[in-house]
């Protein structure tokens, strides 16, 4: 007996184990059932140490494929209602719990204030009163079960006591209880933290529903399926009932209906009588009709040939009409199973529409009439919006529809986790799996192709720098500038990596080379700048800054470069003189009115420092972006400490701290704690003197 | 879930023939006067009815690829389930004995209970009630009066008989009564051979429905011919649950009141998956596993929860928004969540904290966030895409208590790793499996945007097993949450939440449960402020009767044949000790057998203040007969 493998190493494709999966597989589509027809389990707390399972006698034991369970009072009566996902009609299924109410509930929402506001992960006590005093426990949850959420209400059932001794809250991120006052049984609350008071919430399901077993529609193996993506048709043989080879489908060049029919199937012989009928219309639309007789393939019966043949003359059938071989049904079959996840025998009868390319359009199982077909025509010229529309049973929309997912976007997300060696996996299968043909023009010089190397190395470069390897990652900038010539921000990025690895004077080269080459674009200077910024040289990054306003006074984004550069480089008076421009002009500019403050608040120098000026700058950044910067905010708090503001200091400080942790801004938050406690200590905050 | 190891066991056991005739498992039920029919037999009659076909063309008349491999499959033979099905047969066939059972004759005993049967009591003489509470009553045999399988009062044929007709005396007549057998242990011995089942017994009297648990221990001889004869027959266990007389059903079946008006509803759900995935091309993501949930949140604001159901690629999610009068009307197209991505799982959370209910959904590319204005209109603000498979059970908590929520999302089998049927995996090794996809944990940063924090928090160890579910809860009491994952084909895993950095403690609190782990639910059951733990898992007769065999796995060490007969085990509780460890006591609490257990959950249903547990069930039931 082959047992399952304990190393993925030792497996092959074509391993038994694999082989026996795939097996599996087919047999499920091919319609097999597997644990089906289980019937669901309900099993009684009896208070003691073993349930009952009662299931039956509860009758709550469905036959349904059954999947997610979710729970909640839906009708708001007092008892937790199931609501079911099954994989089996229906597949949403609602039971609403009738069981005799003699015991007490009790129904609680939750708010959080200080903590998120859904109160997830808020855990409540409840105490009972009685002759069995008990304490119960839930906790507000968002996700649980089986792919299932049920409901954030929290449900209590009580049992014979009516008291309620005590409730008690722990809000998430809180190790305190808060206690609930004059809660009453059988009734319905909302719990806001911090209020101690609970609110009764009015009943808003108003209707009881009637019970009935739902009724479904009757299985049916009629089908009409339009596909979004036409698939080549396999080129048939078919023989005539001479037995002469033919093929079907060469040199057509107009739409065509293959229909398989049998002379023992009644449907096929009214289909094919209809058409026959209907000629002029059919011929009018430009469709042709291909009728193969199935009777030769059904072994058991021998099939009748003969019958077959003297239909078709009965009805003078004026289309292309033959023997369907074995070999032309299977191909037909294995096409539609490679369209659908079901391997199941074709019907009787089936027909499918080409387009005028040999291309299937439209599957037809069961009876098709002429009518239908008239209408399904256009479709062969359709939008790929109708076809949808066609396609699928309910309209709707996708979001992601592609083929298979950009390989840059799985990189991306590794490496947002953290995962770089699978993202230096996933680029080196890329880059190895290059299409032949697109080599050169790695090398060669711009065109799409090269600019998505230039992204792939792009990425590359990144992660080895990630990785530590500065090397690596100066040679995948290499590459990537090579891959995609006239890109600046390219080649600033590979002279940022040739310095990193010490060659500054290659680096310097090159940015050089790009002032030259674009002696009177600022954007190009203000890149430069700021590759100048990055590699510590803020006097140089000054010069190139103040170029690019010389060269675009009125850019407000060159000016603030050059502020923030002259600020950097400790020139307070000309940086404050750039920031009173940009204000003066661009009175919310968030950013300007924010360094302008922080130097106000902070300065080193108390000659530069004005507090509440400081404040009233950032307040005007904090408002224009609806609180929602820390940063801003942490200047905001550092001026209010300037102007001797103590309180608001903290107050502001502490939001912005909470709103760093928020974003995962470690940094920043470290630096705004440190700023918290001297605030909380009467302290304003000087940066260090240079 | 998707592959039992009894269906593991007969892929290497039974020829691919003998798993189409019915190998492995067969019908676990018999077809009882009040049991549903499968639906969807081939068509063979002529007459025209609107257009339907009349007749299919044979598949293995066909030279198609799939025939040779099935016919290629491992074809060992398993004797013992050969003779655990004919057993299983022989206790079916009782059904109809029983039935009967008040006028059958002493001549129409069938000729395969021996004449020198010897048997003990099958149902007790003296039960306790250990349940009442005016609706269902549950009694047991008084301890030590029963299970004791030397008692061989019952002789000969009519011995066997009256033990029938005193079992079925609180049926006062079996006419409707429903018979369902799990052979659960196959024993051969030479010319005898051993058989344990699990019986259920369900039928309606005067008072109210009636349901019998218990458990027969067979012993029979193997005739030359190889038909078995039932030597003796000993009940191990018995349960006897009683229903008080309803005039309607204690659970009343609103789907239709509540969604027959919606024409999402006629068109789509009132609809089995299997007719759909004979309609719509699979390149958009349909396959048979049915694996779509479903999040109730109040999206509107009214007050009222709403229900957001996940559908397979090619047919739009359905957002149904409940009236006052409880009916549901599905506005997922004027909301924007009109999604035809393929969907496993969606959560209605508030992401931004500002009062209204935002919508994570789970799609093939990963997870997807919508922001809701208040009114139920929702605008899509981010996909975060999950690299290594599609996103499955998705569960919330603010893990760091920053103030705002963050996102788990379990994976399942790795995108790469598929062959030819997607939604199967290729777990390796089977019952320990340790290539799946890695789930994420999901920072929220504020302003939409989310964060793959996985790795930096510790939840990337043990994060390559086939993860279909997790839940949070503060299982130490210790204020923060941590986090339970179920996966199939192995161990769980339960994080433990150290001030935002998480480590795997599930092997030293006694929970990695290894199985084929599917749901996932907490609650306290015992009142001890504590909360415990039930986790789905998979029951299988095939594997609990291969596993115990000597022969199986004989090659591998005694600790790997524990590990699959664990995993055909059934569902799992875990009491929390509240020291750490919990104590597994799913046997004792008799909670294992939910059969091929999906979605579970610890609800209490008659509010009497303690935990039931429902489970939902059954893997694919399709239109051929249950044999593989």
């Amino acid at each position: 007996m082959s047992q399952s493998p304990r190393e993925a190493a030792s497996l092959t494709a074509s391993s038994d184990y694999f082989r026996n999966w795939d097996a599996l597989g087919l047999m499920i589509s091919r319609g097999s059932s597997f644990s089906g027809r289980e019937r669901h389990c309900l099993f009684l707390n009896t208070n003691g140490p073993r349930f009952a399972d009662i299931s039956a006698a509860a009758e709550l034991d469905l036959l349904d494929d059954g999947r997610a369970v979710a729970m909640a009072d839906w009708d708001q009566d007092g008892d937790l209602d199931l609501l079911l996902a099954n994989r089996t009609a229906p597949r949403l299924r609602l039971l609403r719990n009738d069981l005799p109410r003699e015991n007490h509930f009790l129904a609680l929402r939750l708010e959080g204030r200080d903590c998120n506001r859904d109160a997830i992960g808020a855990r409540v006590e409840l105490h009972t009163a009685g002759s069995q005093p008990r304490r119960l426990i839930e906790t507000v949850r968002a996700g649980d079960g089986f792919l299932t959420q049920s409901s954030k209400w929290l449900h209590f059932g009580l049992g014979k006591s009516e008291n309620i001794q005590r409730l008690l809250v722990r809000w998430p991120g809180s190790t305190a209880w808060e206690e609930f006052h004059g809660l009453q049984a059988d009734q319905r609350y909302q719990l806001t933290q911090g209020s101690g008071e609970p609110e009764l919430v009015e009943k808003t399901a108003l209707a009881e529903l009637v019970a009935e077993p739902p009724s479904l529609p009757k299985s049916s193996d009629k089908a009409r399926v339009v596909l979004t993506r036409r698939r080549t048709f396999p080129q048939l043989e078919f023989l005539s009932f001479e037995g002469e080879s033919s093929s079907l489908l060469s040199g057509q060049s107009k739409p065509v209906l293959v229909n398989l029919w049998a002379s023992w199937c009644l449907p096929c012989l009214e289909e094919l009588r209809e058409y026959s009928n209907r000629r002029d219309e059919l011929e009018q639309a430009g469709l042709h009709v291909a009728a193969l007789c199935t009777d030769e393939l059904d072994t058991s019966t021998g099939g009748d040939l003969e019958a077959a043949q003297e239909f078709l003359s009965k009805i003078d059938f004026p289309f292309t009409s033959g023997r369907a071989t074995t070999q032309a049904v299977s191909r037909i079959t294995a096409l539609h199973h490679q369209i659908f996840y079901k391997e199941r025998p074709l019907p009787l009868p089936c027909s499918f529409l080409l387009d005028g390319q040999g291309r299937l359009a439209v599957i037809y199982r069961g009876k098709v009439t002429v009518d239908q077909l008239l209408q399904d025509l256009p479709l062969l010229n359709a939008s790929p919006e109708t076809l949808d529309e066609q396609a699928f049973p309910v309209p709707g929309h996708f979001v992601f529809r592609g083929p298979g997912i950009n390989p840059l976007s799985l990189v991306r997300a590794y490496r947002d986790g953290g995962y770089l060696e699978d993202a230096r996996q996933e680029l080196q299968e890329v880059l190895a799996n290059v299409p032949e043909g697109s080599a050169e023009k790695v090398e060669g010089s711009a065109g799409p192709s090269g600019k998505f190397f230039a992204d792939v190395y792009r990425e590359l470069a990144t992660l080895e720098a990630e990785l530590g390897n500065g090397n690596a990652s100066l040679a995948a900038w290499r590459q990537a500038a090579r891959s995609d010539p006239g890109n600046p921000a390219l080649a600033v990025s590979l002279a940022l990596a040739d310095a990193r690895q010490g060659q500054q004077d290659e680096a310097t080269r090159q940015l050089e080379a790009l002032t030259q080459q674009f002696p009177e674009q600022p954007g190009i200077w203000r890149m430069v700048g700021a590759a100048w910024l990055q590699m510590q040289d803020v006097s140089r990054a000054v010069e190139h800054f103040a170029r690019a306003v010389e060269l675009a006074p009125e850019d407000v984004a060159a000016r603030f470069d050059l502020a923030s550069g002259l600020q950097l480089q400790g020139d307070a008076q000309p940086a404050i003189a750039e920031y009173e421009t940009i204000l003066q002009s661009h009175p919310s500019h968030a950013q300007a009115l924010n360094n302008l403050a922080w130097l106000l608040a902070t300065h080193p120098v108390a000659q530069f420092r004005d507090g509440m000026r400081g404040v009233e700058l950032a307040q005007r950044a904090c408002q224009a972006t609806q609180e929602q910067i820390p940063v801003f905010l942490g200047t905001l708090g550092a001026a209010h400490a300037e102007a001797g503001n103590f309180p608001d200091a903290v107050r502001v400080t502490a939001q912005a701290l909470r709103l760093a942790r928020g974003m995962g801004e470690d940094n920043l938050a470290s630096q705004l704690a440190d700023r918290l406690k001297l605030h909380q200590q009467g302290l304003p905050y000087h940066q260090p003197p240079r | 879930m998707i592959l039992s190891p009894s269906r593991f066991f007969c892929l290497y056991i039974a020829s691919a023939a003998a798993l189409l005739l019915g190998g492995c498992g067969g019908h676990e039920e018999d077809p009882a006067p009040n049991a549903l029919t499968p639906t969807g037999t081939e068509k063979t009659s002529l007459p025209s009815n609107e257009g339907e076909p009349s007749a299919r063309i044979a598949l293995d008349a066909l030279p198609l690829p799939g025939n040779e491999l099935l016919a290629s499959a491992n074809d060992a033979t398993w004797e013992s389930e050969a003779l655990g099905d004919k057993a299983a047969a022989r206790l079916r066939s009782l059904a109809e004995l029983l039935r009967a059972s008040e006028t059958i004759s002493l001549e129409s005993v069938p000729s395969w209970i021996a004449k020198n049967f010897r048997g003990g009591r099958l149902r007790p003489q003296k039960l306790t009630t250990a349940f009442n509470d005016d609706v269902f009553t549950v009694l047991r045999p008084e301890e030590a009066e029963f299970g004791n399988t030397g008692g061989s009062e019952y002789e000969d044929t009519s011995g066997f008989l009256s033990a029938i007709r005193e079992l079925l005396e609180p049926f006062e007549n079996g006419k409707q009564l429903r018979l369902e057998t799990k052979v659960v242990r196959v024993e051969a011995d030479g010319s005898k051979l051993r058989t344990v089942a699990l019986m259920h017994l369900f039928g309606h009297a005067s008072r109210g429905n009636v349901q019998q648990n218990t458990s027969w221990d067979c012993l029979w001889r193997r005739g030359a011919d190889g038909e078995l004869t039932l030597l003796s027959l000993h009940a191990t266990d018995f349960e006897e649950i009683h229903a008080a007389k309803s005039e309607s059903p204690l659970f009343a079946d609103c789907t239709e009141a509540a969604l027959g008006a919606s024409p999402y509803y006629q068109q789509v759900l009132a609809r089995g998956l299997d007719h759909w995935l004979d309609r719509i091309e699979t390149q958009y993501g349909i396959d048979p596993s049915g694996w779509e949930g479903i999040a109730l949140g109040d999206a509107n604001g009214d007050g009222r929860d709403d229900v957001y159901a996940c559908q397979p690629g090619g047919i739009s999610n359905a957002l149904f928004i409940q009236s006052a009068d409880g009916t549901l009307k599905n506005v997922a197209p004027a909301a924007g969540l009109d999604l035809l991505d393929q969907t496993h799982a969606a959560l209605f959370v508030d992401l931004d904290n500002d009062g209204d209910q935002d919508l994570a959904v789970a799609i093939s590319l990963g997870v997807v966030i919508f922001s809701n204005d208040g009114q139920g209109k929702f605008t899509r603000r981010t996909a975060q895409l999950t690299p290594e498979g599609m996103p499955f059970s998705l569960s919330a908590a603010d893990y760091d208590d920053d103030g705002d929520l963050d996102l788990y999302a379990c994976c399942y089998s790795r995108r790469g790793s598929v062959v030819s049927h997607q939604f199967l995996g290729r777990p390796i090794p089977y019952h320990d499996a340790n290539n799946g996809a890695r789930n994420l944990l999901l920072r929220n940063n504020r302003r939409w945007r989310f964060q793959d924090v996985t790795r930096r928090t510790g939840l990337d160890q043990n994060n390559r097993r086939f993860s279909f579910a997790a839940s949070w809860e503060d299982y130490d009491n210790d204020g923060d949450l941590d986090l339970y994952v179920a996966n199939d084909y192995g161990r769980n895993n339960l994080y433990r939440n150290d001030a935002g950095t998480f480590s795997d403690v599930a092997p030293q609190a006694g929970v990695e449960d290894i199985s084929a782990g599917m749901s996932v639910s907490w609650g306290d059951i015992d009142h001890d402020g504590w909360m415990d733990l039930y986790v789905s898992n998979m029951f299988s007769s095939a594997g609990n009767r291969v596993a115990y065999q000597r022969q199986f796995h004989s090659a591998a060490d005694a600790g790997t044949r524990a590990e699959f007969q664990r995993h055909a085990r059934g569902n799992s509780l875990f009491s929390n000790a509240g020291d750490g460890t919990f104590r597994d006591i799913s046997e004792s609490a008799a909670v294992t057998m939910g059969r091929w257990a999906w979605g579970s959950t610890l609800a209490d249903l008659n509010n009497d203040g303690s935990k039931d547990i429902f489970v939902a069930n059954g893997f694919l039931t399709q239109e051929l007969p249950d044999d593989l």
